[in-house]
Order: structure tokens, then sequence, then C-alpha cells
């Protein structure tokens, strides 16, 4: 016999049959599985998953079977969370294009699964960084909406982290 | 190698999924078309019945921008039954009978034939690239329009606009083009997608590539500005300042994304340009201050003031590290009539307090170094002083332990008891020592304590008597003319520790055979160190006994240090080590090597143990681990004082004042360059640094505290 399954239902229709283990990596569904099923799945185990599309709910499903494995460091430290860099295979996995990077951290976000999100932050932080304003404008196709004057005053107000 | 090759259409084999696939390859096109039009009444708002639609209208409606339609019908396949869903009672429906224009689609499977045959243009081409279409524009086998003249009646409104389509054979490419794409919007979406898809199974690698750079550009987004505000703030809090301001560059609402406080205050202290709220409540007391000095040019009237916060301590720590930046400087001669070491040291921002060895108490103002005070009392060179907030305790080689009002200028308590002179002493607070059963926060000890080490080789912990304090600064009261010279206040009163019915007196520790030289002391915790090398901790909650003699060095111990909360405690020594041993337990955890000589001065913080000796080195240590980080070379004589924070460390030793980055470990500047004889004392804070040296003028040594101010408004400089 083989172990009951969560069937996460996609927004668009889709059924993805899941390990609980790979699928509990969504604190969201943990919680549901625990709230309705406290002794574990004994049979398959529907839950639809409304705000998330099939290839985004596909991609994610990916990133838990990866970690189903990986023991992520508790909340308590969030200096160390927030100083280590982006996992390898996340940054590699997150490589995809911002429309897809948005769906993925709004579905971390909603499905609860924290690390997938930090990642997803980290991702965007790294897209920033050492950037020039010019270049964040392109980066994330974004109109200067600033008068001359306004832009200079703000340059003026920032211009003493120039020096060094 | 020629397997390896990449595939020339590279979508060629692979199988639709998701929202490209083909879904309801055989739901009725009529069924569809009703939908089509029912919900393009509905978008339009319209109240008319679709019966009543008339062909022209539903025209114009399908010539509608592609990009509008496709939208629209997303969402209403996402919140909206989907057309697909009424594939149940299509088969009833009065207009099942045009089903003819599609001669294939009575064939019952969700295969791509199916759509080949209503687009065979593309289908049969396979192995075409898109652009050679142009060859064959002949060859389209489209559906005659002769196939289309059974229609319905009743429902003739709604087949008309695809047959009209139809019903004109193209005769250019743009035409064939056009033809297409018209009648890609008779498709639901997923249909459509996947229609999209087997055109592209028939692109080539190159131009999927031209199409690829199209889409990626185009899915370009403000990832900022969409997502929940608490993502926002996770991914802004991941940012350097610099990042910041560049962000704030980009557009109006970006600026205001970061104008936001959370953001900055996290900022100051990752960058760790405030120690804690406190530091941060005490800036911002006088906001408007605040603003007027450090704010250059306010932009769109609202910079958040936290943002300027940031900007202050970041120029003002920037000062530090620039060694091209002159602090101004105030110097303060310490009167004295002989050769006299500043023993002790400790200011405020009221306030400098500094203890010589010619049994003065001396007390400055840190605004402008003018001389506010002086504690006359001690028979003997103070060697040992600590204040908190009104209530300064000091001792002395006279045997005593004195307690002032700082304010008043007066001694309240004298502690009689030692037998030699007092060389250290720590305060006790009342702090959380841990959770009693109930949970609840345990307090110890319940009232302030002092204890003091003398060189008679007993401890002693008394209560400290603290002093009412107003809250007003000293500074603020003006300099104290009533301390007349040869006047020495005889009010206090005298206790004695021999006395049983001393109201202050808690315990006497016994059990050193030399000399406590050092004291170290936390909740219900206090370690000794002395001269007899051994490390002593004391138990207050177990009758002050002594828990651990703990055993290691091999020579005098000069220098103690605890870490309450992981139970260990640090000892520096005479045989050049550091020891770092568990208080709790009495096991040596770690022991340090490195230093040539005698290691005289430990100092702890969260993350670093600072270590000075005098082999003129400064050692900085992981303290959990006892990993080595650095080593600062650069002084010419054993270190004789130094502090740190997080950023830095200063150091004094023979004529050298010097600044050290600590997480780099890297010297950074000399501050002052006029020093000829020893540097005796050091302290600072975020703003300012004061020094106690000494200097030849006209042959004759003198004493001076030198003040160093980084923290002028830059309207001031």
């Amino acid at each position: 016999m083989s172990s009951p399954k969560v069937i996460l239902t996609s927004s668009d229709g889709e059924k993805f049959p899941t390990d609980p283990k790979v699928a509990e990596k969504s604190i969201l569904i943990k919680n549901m599985i625990v709230d309705l099923s406290p002794d574990g799945l004994e049979e398959d185990f529907e839950i639809p998953v409304p705000n998330v599309r099939a290839t985004v709910l596909q991609k994610v499903l990916d990133w838990c079977e990866h970690h189903k494995n990986t023991i992520f460091p508790e909340d308590e430290d969030e200096d160390t969370k927030k100083t280590t860099p982006v996992d390898e295979w996340d940054r590699n996995f997150l490589k995809v294009d911002q429309e897809m990077l948005y769906e993925i951290i709004s579905a971390a976000n909603y499905l609860n699964i924290k690390p997938l999100l930090d990642a997803g932050c980290k991702t965007v932080a790294e897209m920033i960084r050492n950037k020039s304003p010019e270049e964040l404008r392109k980066i994330f196709n974004i109109v200067n909406d600033f008068t001359p004057e306004e832009e200079a005053a703000i340059r003026r107000e920032n211009e003493w982290a120039e020096d060094r | 190698m020629s397997n390896h090759l990449p595939s020339i259409f590279p979508l060629r084999d692979k199988e639709p999924e998701f929202e490209y696939k083909l879904t309801h390859g055989n739901n009725k096109l009529s069924n569809w078309l009703e939908e089509y039009s029912q919900l393009s009444l509905g978008r339009e708002n319209r109240k008319r019945n679709w019966d009543e639609k008339t062909i022209d209208e539903v025209n114009e409606e399908d010539s509608d921008d592609m990009t509008f339609s496709d939208n629209d019908f997303s969402q209403i396949s996402g919140n909206a039954q989907p057309p697909k869903r009424r594939l149940t009672s299509s088969i009833l429906s009065p207009i099942a009978n045009v089903t003819p224009i599609y001669p294939n689609s009575a064939s019952s499977n969700d295969e791509p034939a199916n759509i080949q045959s209503r687009t065979p243009g593309v289908g049969s081409q396979s192995n075409t690239p898109i652009s050679d279409m142009e060859d064959q524009p002949q060859q389209l086998p489209l559906p005659s329009p002769s196939a289309s003249p059974i229609q319905s009646s009743i429902k003739q409104d709604i087949n008309d606009p695809l047959e009209n389509y139809l019903a004109n054979i193209p005769t250019t490419q743009l035409e064939l083009v056009d033809l297409i794409k018209n009648l890609s919007q008779f498709l639901d979406s997923n249909n459509r997608n996947h229609v999209i898809f087997k055109l592209l199974q028939d692109v080539n690698r190159s131009s999927l590539s031209t199409l690829n750079n199209v889409l990626h550009d185009t899915l370009r987004r403000d990832l900022l500005s969409n997502l929940p505000s608490e993502i926002t703030y996770n991914i802004l809090s991941q940012l350097d300042y610099k990042s910041l301001y560049n962000i704030s560059l980009v557009c109006k609402n970006w600026y205001k994304l970061i104008n936001r406080s959370n953001v900055w205050i996290d900022l100051l202290k990752r960058d760790q340009l405030v120690e804690g709220q406190n530091d941060i409540n005490n800036e911002l007391k006088d906001s408007k201050q605040l603003i007027k000095q450090w704010g250059f040019d306010i932009p769109l009237n609202k910079i958040n003031i936290y943002q300027l916060l940031y900007k202050k301590r970041k120029i003002i720590y920037n000062r530090w590290m620039n060694p091209k930046f002159e602090p101004r400087r105030i110097s303060i001669n310490i009167p004295s009539p002989g050769n006299n070491v500043v023993t002790c040291l400790q200011h405020d921002d009221d306030k400098i307090i500094s203890g010589v060895d010619d049994k003065l108490i001396n007390i400055y103002s840190t605004k402008t170094g003018e001389f506010l005070k002086v504690l006359k009392g001690h028979e003997g060179g103070v060697w040992a002083l600590k204040y908190t907030g009104n209530t300064l305790v000091s001792g002395s080689t006279d045997r005593t332990v004195r307690i002032w009002n700082i304010k008043q200028g007066k001694c309240t308590h004298i502690f009689r008891g030692h037998t030699s002179t007092v060389r250290c002493l720590d305060i006790l607070h009342p702090v959380v020592i841990g959770k009693d059963d109930s949970g609840k926060d345990i307090i110890f000890p319940k009232e302030p304590l002092l204890v003091t080490g003398s060189r008679d080789h007993n401890l002693i912990v008394w209560k400290l008597p603290i002093q009412p304090d107003d809250g007003v600064k000293l500074s603020e009261l003006g300099p104290d003319d009533s301390n007349d010279d040869e006047m020495v206040d005889e009010s206090a009163i005298g206790y004695d520790a021999n006395d049983p019915s001393n109201p202050y007196l808690v315990k006497v520790l016994s059990g050193h055979t030399q000399s406590v030289r050092s004291v170290s002391a936390y909740g219900n915790i206090i370690v000794s160190g002395s001269y007899d090398a051994t490390v002593r901790v004391w138990d207050l909650l177990d009758n002050a006994n002594c828990k651990h003699v703990l055993n290691g060095h091999t020579d005098r111990i000069y220098s103690t240090s605890l870490d309450f909360k992981n139970k260990v405690c640090y000892s520096g020594s005479m045989d050049s080590r550091i020891h770092i041993w568990n208080f709790e337990s009495g096991e040596l955890l770690h022991s340090l090597e490195g230093h040539a000589s005698l290691v005289g001065l430990l100092e702890l913080s969260k993350d670093y143990l600072v270590s000075a000796a005098a082999d003129s080195t400064l050692r900085v240590w992981n303290p959990s681990t006892g990993e080595p980080y650095s080593k600062l070379e650069g002084h010419t004589a054993a270190i004789t004082c130094f502090q740190h924070d997080p950023l830095r460390i200063i150091s004094g030793s023979e004529r050298l004042l010097k600044l050290w980055d600590i997480r780099k470990g890297k010297f950074v500047r000399d501050l002052l360059a006029d020093v000829t004889g020893g540097i005796w004392q050091v302290s600072f804070d975020f703003n300012i640094c004061v020094a106690a040296v000494q200097r030849n003028i006209n042959d004759k040594e003198e004493t001076f505290l030198e003040l160093l101010d980084f923290s002028q408004p830059p309207g001031e400089i």
C-alpha cells in the first residue's frame, strides 16, 4: 500500500499528489494536516491552493522536494539569517524571470515557507545592491517621476555618503 | 561530438503542460462563443440581452486590443466559472448545428491534430521555420466559407463574427496574420496559449532566443512596490545605506518605501551605530535640534527622523575612521602638586570623573571641559572608582571605601574593614538571573550591592547606599565654589566591617592567600582574581560561599571578566595567558596563548574579548571559542589602558593613543600626536574620547585630560 498523499490543487485546477513530508515545508499546509488529522494521514488529503497557479506551484514543490531533508535554523537569530548568503542551489533555482520570481515570493508568503521567502527576498536584494538609480529603473522597468528639483534635493541630502 | 549538437527546434519534443496544454479540445465551439458573447456584454456593462446584440457590435468588440481581451479572459477564467465547466450542458445547445464549420472537430480526442486542422497553415509545415511561411501562402486550406451556410435561425448573431472572418480568404501575408490573430480570439485562454506553444515548436533556437529576450524584458516589473509591505521590508533590511539611498532616487514610490522608520532603526542597529533602543531614545529627545543640526537639505519636506539619525551617526563614525579628520579638542590641565598618575577615569555626556593617586577625585564638564567639582576626603591615593547615577564609590590606599553624593560633592559613608589598599571594586545592580517555577523572573540582588577587593587578601560585599538623583545635570549646576582647597567635609559616617551591627555589611569573602587584584560581579556571581594565581567564584545565593577555586595559572592574576549569561569567566595573568572558565562547573575551557608577557587588561563584549599586555600588543579573541581574531601591533611599550565597543578599540601606552578597527583588526589612526609621557587612562563613547595623559611642559611633567569630540554638527566645524 502506498502511503497517503497530499493532493494540492492549483488555482487553474491542476492536481499535484505530493509526499506529506514535502508538502509540510509549507507551514500553512502542515498546520492544515495537523488540524484535520492529528495522528497523521490515513488517506489522500486534498488541499486547494487557490492563490497559486500550476506552473508556480510546480516550481515551489520542486523547491520543497529538494529541501525536504534540510533543517533550517530557527527564527531566533535574525542577524545570522540576514548575513548568510543565498544557498547556491536556491540561487540557481531562483534564476527566473521577474514575473516568476514575484509569484514564487508571493506563493512562499501565502504558503508560509519562510526559507524560500527569505531566499526570494535576498535574491531581490541582490538585484538591487550596488546599482545606480538609473540601473534600478531599467532593471525594474520604472519611470522616474521626480521633478528635476526634487531629484536634486534628494541628491544633496544624500551627498555626504558619496565621500567614502 | 555531433551527437551533442543542440536541437534546432528545442520545443519540438516538449510536452505541453499546465496553462499551455490543450484543454477540452472537444468542447463545442458554439458554447464558447455563447460564453464569450455574454462575457463581452458583462464586460461592457451593457444591460441588453445578448440576443439583441447586433453583428456589428460583436465585431467591434472582437477587434479589441488583443492584450486587453486576453487579460480580461484570464481574469474571468480565474474568478468566474470558466466556459469549459459548461461542457455538459452544451449538448442541448440550439447552436450545435454550426459544427460543420469545423469538419474535424467531431473527432473525439484532445490531440493537437484537432488544432492543426483549424490552423493548418502552421501545423502542416512543421519542419519549416516560421520565417519561411511566405513561400507557400496559397497552400493554406482554410475552412471554406461554403461550409458555413447552415445556421441557426435563433443564434445566428453569435456565429456570425467567426463566419465573418472566415468568409474572406486572405490574399496577403498581412491578411493571413490578421486572420490567425483574429481567429485565436475564439479560443479560450488555455488553448490560445497552446496555439502559441504549437507555433513555438516550429521556431528555431535563434528566433526563440530573440523572442525570449523580448519576453524577458517585458516581464520586468516593480518588485518592491507590489509585494506585501512586510516582504518589501524583508528585502530592504538586507541592504546597506548606499543601496537604500540609490533606491530613494528611483521614483517617488521607492522614495516613500525607504523613508520608513523601521528600515533605519534596523540599519542603525545592524551597523552597530547605536547600542540599543536607549541610544535612539536619547538622541530623539530633542529631534528639532537633530533636524536643525544634521538635516542639510530636507527633500519633499518629510525626511524620516531615523534616517536622519542614521546619517548623523554614520558621519560621526566616518570621522573617527578618517585619519585626516581633526576632532574638536579640549585640554584640561589637572592641577596637582606632583607627578600624579590618573588611576581611574569614567565619563558620560555630562561629566568626566577622574581619580588620582594624590587623594583627589576631580569632576569636569564633558561639554566644555570646565572644572565642576572635587571630591575630597581620602587620605591616600584613589585606586578604584566607579559611579552609577549620582552615587560614586571609591577605594584608596587609605584602606577605606567611600560613598559620595556626586552633585552635593559630599562623602556620605565611609566603609572600613579592609586592612590594606582597596585595589578593585564592582557594583552589582538588581538584574534578572533566571525564572522561578511559575515562570516569573527572579531578580537578584534585591538592592544594589558593592564588592571591594583589597591587598589584604579579602573581598567585602556591602549594601550600596544609593544617593538620590533628581535628574539635573551636574554641568547645569555650574562650577562649585564652596570647595575650598583645604576644607574637608567630615560629616560622613563611618561603618566598620568588624561591627556586627553594621547595616551595610553583607559578607567578608576570605580565601585568597595574596592580594585581590581584580573583581567582576553580576547577579549572584562574584569572580575575583588574585596574586595567589587563582580565580575564585563566589555565589551570593549560597551565602556568598566560595563555589570554586579555579587553578591553572602559574602566576599573578591581574584581570578578570564575567559573562553571566553564558556561565563563563575570563582571567588574564602574569603567566601571559588568558584562561576561559566555566564558573558553574569550575572547568577550564580554553587557555589562550599568544601574549609574550603580563596580560594586565581584559575587556569583554557580546562579540569580542580584547586583551592588552605588557608586550605592547592587544589581541582580539572570539569570547566563546577562544579563537584569535587579530593581533594589534604598533605600540612601543606596555599597554596601560584601552577600551572597546562593537566597532573600535582605543588603546594607550607611552606617548601613543591609537584607534583600531576591531572588525578588521587593523590600525586606523593615532589620536594624539603631542603626548610626551604616559597615557594613563582612556574612556570613550560614540561621540567623544577622553584620555588622561602626561606631557612635559617647561621641564615639568603635567597631567592633562584630553577631550576629543567627533560629534560637532557640520555647520559648526
